[in-house]
Formats: C-alpha cells, structure tokens, sequence
C-alpha cells in the first residue's frame, strides 16, 4: 500500500462558471432590490423619474395627475392594461390650469374655427419649400392619427425634469406636425405677413396723416401755449404694464389741450350746447280744447319736441311703445287732421309727460328709471349713471315754470283708460304709483296741506302752487322761458331776478352758468352738458341704448351718434356692429384682453433698443394715401385702410433668425391663444 | 484601417439615421422617448446575443470576431441612443439613476474592453508561449521544480551558498508569485528588471560552475516573467467581462422594469 493519502477531487470552478454565477446573483439581487424598496418604500418614490416643477411640488400623490394610478406598492402594476387614460390626465391638468371648452383641440380652438383659419390661410400667402423631412414624416408618421383624439397637455409639456425645467418649451418642428403650411425656418418659407400688425380699424378714430401733416402744423402755427403738440411718439404712447402693448395715454394728457372744448360744446356754432333730455312738448292746445281733449294747463308757447329719452322711458312695455310710436308720427303742433283716437292717444302722452315730469321730483327717479327696464335688474351705479345725480330742484323749477298745477291736476286727473294699453301696467309701474300717490297723502301728525312737500321745503309747496297757479297764460310762458339755472331756490325775490336778466352783469343764462357741464334748463327743456371727457351721462346712454334695438333706444342712439351731437362722443370713439342688436361703443383702445385669442402676440419692450435712428418709424410708416376716415363710415370693423403701412416679414427676419435674435415659433406665436389662467382657490372665510 | 474607417462611417451614419428618425417622429407630435427607448432596449437586447453566439460557436452564423466586430461597432451606436433617451441629462429619479448607472457601468467597461481586444492580442504575441490559461498553475509548478533542481543539483553539482541564498531570499518569491492579481500587474515588470541586474552581479563573482548554474536560473526566470505577463494579460481579458456582463443582465432587468413602469404612467402619445 502507498503510504500517500489520495486526495480527493476537488474541481475548481472555472472563471467563466464564477461569471455566470454573479451574473445571476447580480440580475437577481437588483431585481429583489428593487422589489423590496417598492415594497417597503411604502409609496412609488422609488420609481419617480425625478422632481416635479416647483408650481407642482404640492401635488403628492401621483393618482392627482396620472389618472390610471391607484395608489399603494405595485398598483401601478395594474396600469399596464388598463386602457390609454391621455384625457383624463389631461382633465386632471385642467382643474387647475383653465382652459376654453376646447382645450384639448390644437390651440384650444373649436375645429371649425381651426378649419376656416387654415381654409383661410391656404388660400393667401403659403409657405415656400416644405423640408424634405417633413414630406418624409407626413408619410411615415402622419400628425392626425397621433392627435385624432385631441392634443393632450403631456403631448408638449414634459413633467419630472426639475423643479426649475421649462414645461412650456417646445421645438418649432413639432408646430409644423400639424400646419398646413411647413417650411424650413421662419427667414427660409414662412409665409410673408398679411397687413399684419392690423386685425382690424383702430378702436378709436385717430387719423395720423392729417395730424402729422395739418393738425399738429396749424396749431404750432398759432402759437397758443394752452394747446400742446406732441414732438415724438412717446409723448402719446405709452408701454403697457404687460411690455407687449403700446397703449395711448389718457385723454386729458394727449388731447383735451385740443379737444375738450369739442366736448364741452363751447365752440358750437349753432344749438344748445347740452343734450335735451327732458322737454315739455309743444302740442297744439287749441285744437285739443276744440276737440274736448283734457290735457289739463299745457303752456301754448312751447315748441319743444319730444326727446328720445323720454320716449324710452315711457315706453316701457310694447303697448306704450305702440302708443308712443303712433304721436311720434303726429305733428303735435298742428292736430287739426288728427283723428280721435289720435287725439285720444295725444292726450294719454300729455299725462304721461305730466306724469314723468312730476314723478322725477316727487319720487326717487331710480323708480322712474326702473319702470322701463321690465328685467328689473338694473344695477344701481347704472341708474345713478343714467340720470347723472339729476339735481331735484332742476325737475323742480321746471314744474314751477311749465306746469305749477300739475301736483293737483294729477290728483285730480284719473288715469287715462286707453283700452288695452292700460292693462300693461305691470307691477313695478303699481308700486311707483304707489309711491306717486302716498306723497299726496298726509302722514299722521302732519298738516295736510304741506303733506305734498313733506321731502323737500324748496319744492312746491301748497302756497307756492297757488302763488303759480296765479301766474296762467302768458305770465306761464314769460316765467317759463326765463332760463334758470340748476338747484334756484323757488322765491318770490329770484323771480324779480329773472324778469330782469340783464340788470346784473352776474345774471348769465342757464348755459353759460353750467360752463363745467351738469344740469341746466333752457326754456322748455331740462339738458344736460358733459362735464367732461369720459362723462358718465352720455357713457351709461350710449351703452344702454347701444344694447337695445327697440325704435326709441335706437332713436337716443342716433341722437347721441349724430356728427353733431353734444359732448361729439363718436368723433373719436368708433362703433361697432355685427348687426343692429350688437352695437358696441369702443371706449378704449386695444387692450390685452382685447387681443386673446390671437396667434401673434408682439412684445414692444425688447425692440426699444432698436439701433435703427428711425425707431418707431422702422416698423410704422406712415401712409400719407390710405384713406383712413372712410374705414369708419360703417360700423364694420373690418372694413378699414390703417394710417401705417403694414410690417413685412423682412422687417423682423433682419434680426430674427436661428443665429442671432431666435426664430422658433413661440418667440412670436403663442400656443393657448386664449390664455391660460388659474382659479383662486375657493376658501370659504374662517367662522 | 480601412475597414476602422468604414465601420466608423456606417456607425455614424446609422447614428445620424437615428437621430434624424426620432426627430420626424417628435415632430408629428409623439413622445420620441419611446422610440429612442425601444430602439435602446431592442439593441441592448441584440447585443446580448453576441453572448449567446459565442456559446454555440460551431453555428454557421458568421465568424465570432465579425459578430465581435459588430457587437463594438453597436455599442457605440447604443451610446448615442442612450445620450438621445435620457436628454443628455443626469438622471433625478432613484430608480433612473439605478439604471443610468448600470448602463453607464456596461458602456465604460464595453469600451474597455474593445481597448482589451484591440491591443492584448499583440502582446499575447510579445510573451510568445502556447500555454492555456487553466493551465497556467501546472507551467508555473514546472518553473519551480526546475530551479529548485538547478539549486539542490539534481543529477549534477549542488549550487554554491551563495546561489542558494540568492534563490532562497529573492528568487523564490517571484518564482512562487505573485499571491495576488494586484500584484501580479504591480510587480512585473519592474521586479523582473531588478531581479536580472541583482543576477547580473552576482554572476560576476561567481566561477564558471556557478554561472553555468546563474545562466539557467535565468532562463527559467524569464520563462516565469513572460508566463506572468501571459497570465496577467489573459485574466484581464476575463476580469472585465466580470463587470460587463453582469451589468448588462442587471440593467436588462431594470429596463425591463423600467419599460413597464413607463407604460402604467404613460401620459403622452406612444
């Protein structure tokens, strides 16, 4: 035997075998690792690509974005098969970030809308030299069939790449997936400009040819101090607080050196310098006596006509307006060949008119204003508006003047049963009778006799009644043509100031006394002058009646748009109209808001430091041929020719190409036209 | 080097195509994430079977070093896809780290290893010897034996003192060594260089039996020192197929992963 212990044999694992054994440990260890910190991580952190942007950090739970998710260890896992879920994650965005209706179509827009624009489009100007590679991409990965079902927010904007990561940027090339018209670069096939920058006439009409090259002149040449020129753009434009718009400065800084006396009227050649807006009609009052019509004491000297205003405010249900329609077409000074009924509905307005009259001093005129908005649901600043804090003691005086017994003559008068016109009266024209006829009624502890002016000492009393009700015939006529200004106190001693007007140098007449604008009366009529730019008066008429398509608001619209009306409104500020229900007063210029929803937004800020000596100039020429005056003849904004020659894209490709100032689509054009905006939180107050 | 420049020029171009293709289809308005994604994990999946290929090597599926060639070539075309997917951007997320790593792992040590199968084939053919690397331990008991006969004087005259010394204190640690990988690509060739200047002194005082002796010590040195080179060079070109391989299994676990935890949060258009 060998004395030699045989070993036993011990096989040493080859290096390849040792390779695939941790090859397998390693695939195996990652996997368990990956398992168990899933598992014990207690949420999916572990497999969050990264952070959300910082306006995202709230969001803790990735069920709020991501809609297919369930929230625990592997219930992610489930997501796998459920069915796409684009949309609702989309909706998810949209909670927070609102959008139009159509938000998940390509720029928010309504398809039609996209259709007409594009139709639109590809029948002007197109672009030039479509890049091969998007011939290319058409074909293999056509855009519609990846946004057939809408483009949803992820489609562009990436989450989990930083708190500080851009969401909103977006290659040029994925713009041109879906536009008809594709090209290389904006200097390489855009498509040229189309009159851009001009959508539409200017809101308000302000000619720069004729200033430039007349107004400005002449008035240098006079030489007035009180009249300023502007010397440079600048002294009438101004950068809007968003650095995109040039905005106008105010009136009063531009203008009114000018132009305030246009408002004021105190340049007018011929009229009264304020707005009729109560009259005590001229009727013919022989023929209505002849004719055994009962208008009560109606003064023979009035020639005055019916204001539209008055019409509108006593039309206020369409039996009235009927009515009113049928004396407007009467000739009111000359009813001889009126025929009863007309004569009938002549007296029903005289009662009206009394009424309205009388109503505007005896009760709150917000009631009288109400009557005529059947809605009832006018706003109170608006009614405030409407009648411009119209002084009581103007209506007052008028009353003393033109109708001293119109208080007990409507006492006395019943209403005017006018067949089915009567019945029209609804409830709110029940509750100012109400209050009409309560101011006739004395109150507990009151002397009947004052009961009537129990509200105002300063308006007729029972003895200042019968004092005027002396005054009949032509004592009526001389006091009422006597004009008087606003807020006089009704005394024996004013009325021998006004038989002598001229004996004091102090005395002026109605009008000149309401120099500043306000309340005044003038004969037989009660009228009001602008107290400036903007007044709040012609404003809240000028929307009203701009509203309404009736007869009577289209008749107060016309006398406020006339080329002579007072306070000359619509000389500068345009109207306008997609038919006669929509009109539209522009009081303003172009705003922000008024430019949502356009494609190409223009940021005035980075483009001061132009080089260019010419500056404005380099983008706005003047076109001294364009006939600017006409674009406003009609109410159709569209319709227009702009005093400045349109910008060509050669003008913006002289700085904005992919080497020097950026030429990608978003520098110019903005993807959410309409905006987007983020609701405030709905906190109810702390109890 | 013609064909280095043509296979660069295809990589390149194939590269270019790519990026080209997730361009148009970023442009129609998809995520491109998933097409750079698949194309990512459909090449890491082709790559992998170069592994496979070489495990079946007698199927007539082309030569290994062509499939070698390509697996290179795929590799650095993989490197621009991945550049491509993750945006040129390091990784937030746990998880994506994890995966960025393992692929960044597999890309240095792939490009590590091309270097190896580029240039240890020369050297192999520097330190010429037809000895199989498993069988490296045998050829390195053989040099031992050999000088522990030149120094004990089996079938001749014993060594002088001075020669057994020498061997004993210095020689025999290099004859037996290295006792680790670490050292074996520290100590050569630098110990080598000192050992032959030391045996170079020594020959000089020693007479002509003694360096007869010196001169055969000598050869079996060098035999050691080209059998430790051949070693060193052949498990390297083993070692970082340690990194690479794993690395690549790993990180086809965590795409695999990776691609369904896409698909459950998927918000964009595929």
């Amino acid at each position: 035997m060998c004395a030699h212990a045989i070993l036993p044999c011990r096989p040493i694992r080859s290096l390849r075998s040792v390779r695939t054994a941790v090859t397998r440990w390693t695939a195996a260890l990652i996997f368990a690792v990956f398992v168990l910190a899933l598992t014990y991580a207690g949420d999916a952190m572990i497999i969050v690509p990264g952070p959300m942007h910082a306006g995202h950090s709230p969001i803790a739970e990735c069920g709020t974005c991501h809609s297919n998710i369930t929230e625990g260890g592997f219930a992610w896992l489930h997501a796998i098969v459920k069915p796409s879920s684009e949309r609702q994650d989309s909706k998810a965005c949209l909670s927070c970030h609102q959008l139009s209706t159509d938000a998940l179509q390509p720029h928010g827009q309504p398809l039609d809308k996209l259709k007409a624009l594009t139709d639109r489009n590809r029948s002007g100007q197109t672009a030039t030299g479509t890049p091969w590679s998007r011939w290319v991409g058409n074909a293999v990965f056509p855009t519609a069939r990846a946004v057939g079902d809408g483009i949803f927010c992820a489609s562009c904007h990436k989450e989990h790449r930083g708190v500080a990561a851009d969401l909103s940027a977006v290659s040029a090339d994925r713009c041109q997936g879906c536009h008809a018209a594709q090209f290389t670069s904006f200097e390489d096939g855009h498509p040229g400009f189309r009159k851009y920058p001009f959508a539409r006439r200017t809101r308000t009409n302000f000619d720069h040819a004729s200033h430039f090259g007349e107004h400005f002149e002449k008035t240098r040449a006079r030489k007035d101090q009180s009249q300023q020129v502007p010397e440079a753009c600048a002294d009438c434009h101004t950068l809007a607080a968003d650095k995109k718009n040039m905005n106008v400065k105010p009136f009063e800084t531009v203008c009114s050196s000018c132009h305030l006396h246009q408002i004021a009227g105190t340049e007018r050649l011929s009229g009264p310098q304020g707005i009729e807006f109560l009259t005590l009609p001229g009727l013919d009052v022989q023929t209505l006596a002849d004719r055994n019509i009962d208008v009560g004491k109606w003064p023979e000297a009035s020639e005055a006509n019916v204001t539209p205003f008055a019409t509108m405010l006593l039309g206020w249900n369409e039996d009235r307006r009927a009515l009113l329609a049928l004396v407007n077409e009467l000739d009111l000074l000359n009813l001889n060949g009126a025929s009863e009924s007309e004569l009938r509905a002549v007296e029903w307005f005289a009662w009206e008119i009394k009424t309205l009259i009388y109503a505007l001093s005896a009760v709150r005129p917000s009631m009288v204003l109400k009557r005529f908005d059947n809605a009832g649901n006018m706003a109170p600043d608006t009614l405030t508006r409407l009648t411009a804090s119209l002084p009581r003691d103007v209506v007052a005086g008028a009353i003393r003047d033109w109708l001293p017994d119109v208080e007990a003559e409507l006492m006395a008068h019943r209403p005017i049963d006018a067949g089915d016109l009567a019945r029209a009266v609804d409830s709110t024209d029940a509750l100012f009778r109400t209050e009409l006829s309560g101011l006739g009624e004395p109150t507990a502890g009151q002397d009947p006799d004052s009961a009537a002016t129990a509200d105002d000492d300063s308006t007729d009393t029972d003895d200042d009644a019968d004092i005027l009700s002396e005054d009949d015939g032509d004592d009526l006529e001389e006091a009422a043509s006597d004009d008087t200004a606003s807020g006089e106190e009704v005394s024996s001693e004013e009325d021998d100031v006004e038989e002598e007007p001229a004996a004091s140098p102090l005395n002026v007449d109605a009008q000149t006394w309401a120099e500043f604008g306000g309340w005044y009366r003038q004969e037989y009529s009660v009228l009001y002058k602008p107290v400036g730019h903007a007044d709040t008066f012609f404003k809240a008429w000028f929307d009203l009646s701009a509203g309404r398509s009736s007869p009577a608001a289209t008749a107060v619209f016309s006398v406020l748009t006339d080329k002579n009306a007072q306070g000359q409104c619509t000389k500068c500020h345009s109207i306008d109209a997609d038919n006669a229900d929509a009109r539209q007063v522009n009081w303003g210029t172009a705003t922000s808001a008024a430019k949502l929803g356009r494609f190409t937004r223009f940021m005035h800020e980075p483009h001061f430091g132009f080089p260019d000596k010419k500056g404005c100039l380099s983008c706005h020429q003047l076109d001294q041929t364009a006939a600017y005056q006409k674009g406003f003849e009609d109410y159709d904004p569209l319709t227009f020719a702009s005093n400045f020659k349109p910008v060509g894209k050669d003008v913006c490709t002289a700085c904005h190409t992919a080497d020097a100032a950026n030429d990608g689509c978003l520098t110019c054009h903005d993807y959410h036209v309409d905006g987007v905006t983020a609701p405030i939180m709905n906190t109810k107050v702390p109890r | 080097m013609r064909d280095l420049i043509r296979h660069s020029l295809l990589t390149a171009l194939a590269v270019a195509a790519m990026f080209w293709l997730v361009g148009v289809y970023d442009a129609s308005l998809r995520d491109a994430r998933f097409l750079d994604g698949w194309i990512l994990l459909l090449g890491c999946g082709v790559q992998v079977l170069f592994s496979l290929r070489r495990k079946f090597p007698l199927l007539p599926l082309g030569n290994v070093s062509s499939w070698m060639r390509a697996h290179i070539y795929a590799g650095f075309f993989l490197l621009a896809a991945f550049a491509l997917h993750t945006q040129y951007a390091w990784p937030t997320g746990i998880f994506e780290t994890a995966l960025w790593a393992l692929f960044v792992i597999l890309a240095v040590s792939g490009v590590f290893g091309a270097y190896l199968t580029r240039s240890v084939p020369s050297k192999l053919e520097q330190n010429r010897g037809g000895t199989a690397f498993d069988d490296f331990p045998a050829a390195q008991t053989e040099l031992l034996q050999r000088a522990d006969d030149l120094v004990l004087g089996v079938g001749g005259v014993a060594a002088s003192p001075s020669i057994t010394d020498f061997y004993a204190n210095t020689l025999s640690g290099f004859l037996n060594g290295p006792s680790s990988t670490v050292g074996l690509f520290r100590r050569s060739p630098s110990t080598f260089r000192r050992l032959c200047e030391e045996m170079d002194s020594l020959e000089k005082r020693l007479d002509d039996g003694g360096k007869q002796t010196m001169q055969a010590m000598r050869e079996v040195l060098t035999e050691k020192n080209t059998l430790n080179n051949r070693y060193a060079y052949e498990l390297l070109l083993r070692l970082w197929l340690f990194v690479h391989i794993p690395a690549t299994y790993g990180m086809i676990v965590l795409a695999v992963l990776h691609v369904a935890v896409i698909y459950a949060y998927t918000a964009g258009v595929p």
